[in-house]
């Protein structure tokens, strides 16, 4: 390497900044160059606690500008991941202390004879998380690994242009065996994975258990090629996944398979600086699902069915210093909790919101299983299940006759997830009146028939008292001004309520709500229908003697 | 009828009163003599036949049999004495003159003739009433011990001659022979009550001491031997009312009274020894044996006043498991063995809640923390243990736990955490501000099964159950009073729920002092008790509201114009006023329109009563019934239209409706709505209601076949509705339980509900306001009311007795055992 030697400061508890010196670019070049085309056997593992294999040596010996032109230079289904494992081990093995450097040996070999050449590995102990115990990794946060918050001091734990991927593995040692957990963070988009976990009782299974959970846990890394329609107006997506020319020695390590979901992320770079984020856009519900791999011709590229909640997705637009990446998560659990809360007031839970979960790929496609019904729980939650060969469902959630929203949704791949819902209620609850408005319209018109029927009949047998007071509890029976105020009043108030709350969606709700009843009552009360009724009283009243004048009828 | 002997022909004049000349001789006829006439006439006769009377005539004592002559009886005296006061007038008056000749002759009508004749009065020798012929037959009857005949005989007298003083010691004898036959029968208490009869009407009817002490005496003896000292005091007092002077009063008093001192004695004895359970009921024992006074009376009431017992008269003790709902029983027990974290203590619009074991509980943070500061230390009349924060916590720990069988979701929805500050203090902290702190913690605090992580019993009870038979449950103070405290300091120690076969054995117990605490008292018992001044008569501080539910797995009551139906059919008004509280006043009940009581914060006033309406409850039971039909009828649409598109014809479904109407009723004609089933709760006046109320589904042709629950394992699943009574001291936490059966607050059983009404029940729990919550409610009751569903029916003040003695008690109680650790009894 020449007098510009490669220096790299140990990790410190605080932020990591490495310092590299510059790498002439023809040297790199040729370097790099090698390195793609070697053998996955030939980069053997250090034998080192703490080393590196050789060539993750060389490329951790790279300085970040020359990693920008790096990047330009190789291409994306050529690049492998940087990959760093930090692993830990916590309590002792019926008394005696777990060797971590035999472990460590064993899994960086386990992990090269999955990835071989996939992953420039960095395996070793965390320098921040201490002691690194299984309820530190399974309680960690995203703004434990990065936190923007405060621009003058950013937390950065794993800046990316040193890693792609860091993967927290923590071995505890019970008194029945070792518990093992596994959590994945993706660097580019700042995800953290949830945990995955396992359990053995042996001490020499530890190693091969960590890189099956570390195999679990990995996540693909994709981007946008492009966006097409078929012959019939279908839409499809290409995205390339990294490193997708580069065979995996372990078939089991695929990074993708059909039906595989993607997770959508849009990265918005500095215009000045292209190798800096700007702001990262995560996009929630929207998810491709992989049809088809191309392991051939363009191999690493996937065709998917993008799925998205509204009638639009920006995921696939262009622009300028735009990535538009995406992860493929695989399910971690049997089924999800989502969490449906309302828009205006975030801390209120919809709480028994009906769900029915609809099994089909595209919003268009045919349903391939029966609709399951769910109803959200006292805390807005629905639990929804993971079911075979249907890796994504649709939740179509209802309120009142409303369909409110349509959303895809990838069960298992997130425990929790959290649903924001328009609010509902002000139609809603004028669903309700209307409904209660309708009773009593139906009532008043059965009403007018029984007592109506009773009139004819009295009039029949010529029964001139029964048919005046039929008559009269006919005319009791409230009018059609009376309903018209009535429905004045509900729609007066929701549309009061709906202009305080400046929710406009309601407020047009409610008069669509309400002019639709207006038109009922039109039909109920028509004109025609009251003279026919007048000219049928006036006969019966006619037909016992009774004066016409005492008309019964006003509606 | 009666009959002459014969047809004999005597000379008589007569004339009949058409012909208004006097009296001559113009027919002649043959009459008996009285000798010829048959005496004394036979019981049947005299039972059956119409009133005549014999006229004897001074011409050979010959007889007429006449009709009825007035006055009577006594007629002829009678008329013979106003003639001779008449004639010994000197100077008479008109009326006078002409009265006397109107004396002076007898108008009589023959049997059988409807002519009338007039007799001269000289000419009559004596006239036998038909009365004279029923006394000679009651004598023979009563020598002869036919009591049965005499008194048939003897009543119809007094109906022909009321309070007639001939009858009356017939009558008197009449008793005296019925009650010697009843003592010869064996049926002492008949012939007392006889006895007491016959000495009201005549006290000195001779033999009537010796018959009634000699009746009473071997049964008072009796009693005593047996230890029913009630019954013998009672005898005794029978005795001595009408006897007082008889020998055997004295005795027996003096006895009695010896006995009950000696029992004192013994009890005081008890007491001393430490046996202050055994003594009481000496004690008590010795107040049945005799009304004790003076120094006597004053160690019993000590001895009675260290360990008090309360009596309480309860129509059962069966909880009847298969209801899905706990029953009175239940609710007692609930009541004296577990005390929640917070109880009622007063209602009016709102309800108040006090503590037994926080002793202050601070919201900060704008509610979102609140502190519970537990008590460290109670009055020493508190029986309940006192709660560390740790128990409290666990307790909280079980509730939030969603394994847990007591899981609580609401309050989990509202707790985000909470911690222990210090042996007496708990923090909770909410991820919501509850409107209602104290009532969301009515809960009470359990022991946990440390291997289930259930809870196995109440940490906290006042009570604990001691013993338990068929008729009895006996509940012991948790923690006993101290000793050595003044006897007037100590409350009550036992409680003893006595269980009575019928109401009117309830009654009479308490009537009796057999009880202290009449816990239920009927709407119509309750001023009848009031008035009897036997105690105090206390309204509960809210009334009962009787509702219908429903049940939310049942397809069948899903239909609203089904509910609306039903409740439509109801005629609250007259149910309530003939079988509820029986009084046309309503006084103590009035029709309800809501769960929760009129007087509640949460009962809008603009929601109308419930109406009555059968034609409208037809017309949306037809619609119900329309509503099953419509998948059948989409089917046969759907079919025919699959059948014309093959065919390859024009569709149009309005058309085929009209052509095919006939063959869709047809096809649809036996599709009827099915029966249901409504669960009733076992008081005997609600399913009287409940039948009433059946009766009138029927008229609607719904078949509602109701179900009384039984002792079963399990609560019932198998009912589409049930009658019950709601007694609810917060609607805003309490409505949900109600209206879905459920307290697993779980809401997918709102499924069947309309999203707007999901809704609006839901936000109950985030009302952030009092006035917010209010409005919820006022629209809840609003959707109820039109929808159905539940069916608010009435509401019903309730009453319990207590009777002197007892005191210590809330005037207005929330429940039967209000403050119970309180009470006291003195003897």
């Amino acid at each position: 390497m020449g007098g510009e030697a490669v220096t790299r400061v140990p990790f410190g508890f605080g932020r990591r900044t490495p310092v590299v010196t510059r790498l002439p670019g023809l040297l790199l070049l040729l370097f790099l160059c090698l390195l793609s085309t070697a053998p996955a056997t030939a980069q053997s593992p250090g034998a080192s606690d703490a080393g590196r294999v050789a060539g993750d040596e060389s490329a951790d010996e790279i300085h970040p500008k020359d990693r920008k032109s790096l990047d330009d230079v190789i291409p994306f289904n050529l690049k492998p991941y940087r990959v760093r494992v930090e692993v830990s081990l916590t309590g002792t093995d019926r008394g005696r202390s777990v060797n971590a450097a035999t472990v460590r040996r064993e899994l960086r070999r386990a992990l090269h004879r999955m990835y071989g050449r996939l992953w420039e590995l960095d395996l070793g102990k965390s320098d921040w998380l201490i002691p690194g115990t299984v309820a530190q990794i399974a309680d960690l946060q995203k703004t434990d690994l990065i936190d923007m918050r405060n621009e003058e001091d950013p937390l950065i734990r794993y800046p990316e242009t040193e890693v792609d991927k860091t993967m927290l593995v923590a071995v505890a040692a019970t008194s029945a065996g070792f518990e093992i957990i596994c959590r994945e963070y993706d660097v580019r988009t700042q995800d953290l994975a949830p945990a995955r976990r396992a359990f053995t009782p042996d001490a020499r299974g530890i190693a091969s258990e960590s890189a099956r959970l570390i195999r679990d846990s990995f996540r693909s890394y994709l981007k946008f090629l492009r966006r097409y329609e078929d012959d019939s107006g279908v839409a499809f997506m290409e995205l390339q996944v990294q490193g997708g020319e580069i065979v995996v020695p372990d078939p089991s390590a695929e990074q993708l398979r059909e039906n595989d979901v993607l997770r959508p992320f849009q990265r918005f770079m500095s215009r000045t600086d292209g190798a800096r984020l700007r702001q990262l856009r995560s996009l929630p519900f929207t998810y491709i699902r992989v049809l088809s791999i191309d392991r051939e011709v363009r191999r690493g590229v996937a065709t998917g069915a993008v799925l998205m909640h509204g009638p639009v997705t920006p995921f696939g637009m262009r622009g300028r210093s735009l990535e538009q990446v995406a992860l493929c998560q695989r399910p971690t659990a049997d089924s999800s909790v989502v969490k449906l809360i309302q828009r205006s007031a975030e801390e209120r839970p919809l709480v028994s919101q009906r769900v029915t979960l609809v099994y089909k790929l595209r919003l268009r496609d045919e349903e391939t299983r029966e609709q399951e019904r769910l109803v959200s729980d006292r805390n807005g939650h629905l639990r929804i299940p993971l079911t075979a060969d249907h890796p994504t469902v649709w939740m179509y959630i209802y309120s009142g006759r409303l369909l409110l929203a349509r959303i895809p949704y990838a069960p298992g791949i997130l425990p929790v997830d959290t649903v924001t819902l328009p609010d509902d209620s002000i139609r809603l609850s004028v669903e309700g009146d209307l409904q209660l408005f309708r009773d009593q319209l139906v009532d008043a018109v059965a009403l007018r028939e029984v007592h109506f029927s009773l009139a004819r009949q009295a009039a029949d047998e010529g029964r001139a008292e029964d048919l005046q007071q039929h008559l009269e509890d006919y005319a009791k029976i409230p009018q059609v001004e009376s309903f018209r105020k009535s429905l004045a009043l509900i729609r007066v108030e929701a549309v009061n309520r709906a202009v305080e709350e400046r929710n406009l969606p309601a407020q047009r709700a409610v008069e669509r709500l309400c002019r639709g009843m207006e038109q009922s009552l039109d039909v109920f009360f028509s004109d025609e229908k009251r003279i026919d009724r007048e000219e049928e009283l006036s006969t019966l009243k006619a037909r016992v003697g009774l004066p016409a004048a005492a008309s019964a009828d006003e509606g | 009828m009666f009959r002459l002997p014969g047809m004999i022909l005597v000379l008589l004049t007569v004339v009949a009163a058409v012909r208004p000349v006097a009296l001559r001789a113009q027919e002649e006829l043959t009459l008996p003599t009285l000798d010829d006439m048959e005496r004394p006439l036979s019981f049947e006769e005299l039972m059956e036949a119409e009133r005549f009377d014999w006229v004897v005539l001074k011409e050979s004592s010959r007889v007429l049999v006449v009709e009825a002559l007035l006055p009577r009886p006594n007629t002829f005296e009678r008329l013979t004495e106003e003639r001779k006061k008449l004639e010994s007038i000197r100077r008479r008056t008109q009326d006078e003159s002409r009265r006397l000749s109107e004396v002076k002759l007898l108008k009589i009508s023959l049997l059988g003739d409807p002519d009338e004749y007039q007799l001269k009065m000289e000419d009559v020798e004596n006239i036998i009433n038909f009365e004279v012929f029923m006394l000679e037959r009651i004598d023979l009857l009563l020598d002869a011990d036919e009591t049965t005949k005499a008194f048939d005989l003897l009543q119809r007298l007094d109906a022909y001659v009321p309070d007639w003083e001939e009858a009356v010691p017939r009558f008197n004898r009449l008793l005296y022979l019925e009650a010697t036959r009843h003592a010869r029968d064996g049926s002492p208490v008949a012939a007392m009550a006889l006895l007491e009869q016959l000495h009201d009407r005549a006290p000195e009817f001779s033999g009537l001491s010796d018959a009634m002490g000699g009746l009473l005496s071997p049964l008072i003896s009796q009693a005593i031997d047996n230890g029913e000292y009630r019954e013998a005091r009672w005898l005794l007092r029978r005795l001595s009312r009408r006897f007082p002077d008889y020998p055997m009063v004295g005795q027996v008093t003096q006895r009695l009274r010896s006995l009950a001192a000696a029992e004192v004695s013994r009890a005081v004895e008890l007491s001393r020894n430490g046996s202050r359970r055994e003594a009481s009921d000496v004690a008590r024992v010795a107040g049945h044996i005799w009304p004790l006074t003076g120094r006597i009376r004053s160690e019993r009431s000590e001895v009675m006043a260290l360990h008090q017992v309360v009596r309480v008269a309860v129509p059962t003790l069966d909880d009847k498991s298969s209801f899905p709902v706990p029953l009175r029983p239940e609710l007692r027990h609930r009541e004296l063995v577990s005390v929640p974290l917070f109880e009622a203590d007063s209602v009016n619009e709102i309800t108040h809640y006090r503590s037994a074991f926080i002793e202050e509980w601070e919201p900060q943070d704008l509610g979102r923390v609140v502190t519970f500061s537990l008590r460290t230390n109670q009055p020493y009349w508190q029986p309940q243990p006192l709660l560390s924060a740790g128990q409290v916590a666990d307790a909280l720990a079980v509730r939030l736990n969603p394994d847990s069988d007591n899981f609580d979701p609401r309050l989990a929805s509202f707790v985000a955490g909470y911690s222990v500050r210090s042996p007496s203090s708990i923090e909770i902290r909410f991820s919501r501000v509850p409107l209602n702190l104290a009532a969301m913690f009515r809960f009470p605090v359990h022991l946990r099964d440390m291997e289930s992580g259930g809870e196995v019993a109440a940490l906290a009870g006042r009570f604990d159950l001691v013993e338990a038979t068929d008729d009895q449950r006996l509940y012991a103070r948790h923690s006993p009073e101290p000793e050595g405290l003044l006897p007037d300091q100590y409350h009550v120690a036992e409680i003893l729920e006595q269980k009575y076969e019928s109401r009117h054995l309830e009654i009479q117990a308490f009537r009796r002092g057999e009880v202290d605490v009449l816990p239920y008292l009927r709407p119509w018992e309750a001023d009848a008790i009031r008035d009897s001044e036997l105690g105090s008569v206390l309204q509960f501080a809210a009334p009962d509201n009787h509702v219908i539910v429903f049940n939310p797995h049942r397809e069948a009551v899903q239909n609203p114009q089904l509910r609306r139906a039903l409740s439509l059919a109801i005629p609250r008004e007259i149910i309530l006023k003939r079988i509820i509280l029986q009084d046309e006043a309503m006084k103590y009940g009035r029709v309800s329109s809501a769960a929760w009581p009129q007087a509640s914060y949460a009962s809008s006033p603009l929601v109308e009563d419930p109406k009555f309406d059968l034609r409208l409850a037809f017309a949306l039971k037809f619609a119900a019934e329309e509503q099953l039909k419509i998948p059948v009828k989409q089917q046969l649409v759907a079919e025919a239209r699959a059948a014309a598109r093959e065919a390859g014809e024009d569709w149009v479904e309005s058309v085929w409706r009209a052509q095919n109407a006939e063959m869709l009723r047809e096809a649809t004609a036996e599709i009827k709505l099915p029966p249901l089933t409504m669960l009733c709760d076992p008081d005997p006046v609600m399913q009287e209601a409940a039948e009433k109320m059946a009766e009138f589904w029927g008229r609607l042709g719904l078949d509602v076949q109701l179900v009384y629950p039984d002792s079963a394992d399990e609560p019932s699943t198998d009912w589409d509705m049930m009658y019950r009574r709601v007694r609810m001291e917060e609607p805003l936490l309490d409505l949900w339980p109600v209206l879905l059966t459920d307290h697993s607050l779980d809401v997918s059983l709102l499924a069947g509900y309309p999203d707007w009404m999901r809704q609006d029940l839901t936000g109950l729990d985030y009302a952030g306001s009092f006035r917010v919550a209010r409005n919820r409610l006022f629209r809840i009751e609003r959707n109820i009311a039109a929808q159905a569903f539940l069916i608010p029916l009435w509401e019903v003040e309730q009453f319990i007795a207590f009777r002197h003695g007892i005191s210590g008690f809330r005037e207005r109680p929330l429940s039967v055992y209000d403050d119970v650790q309180r009470w006291v009894v003195k003897p």
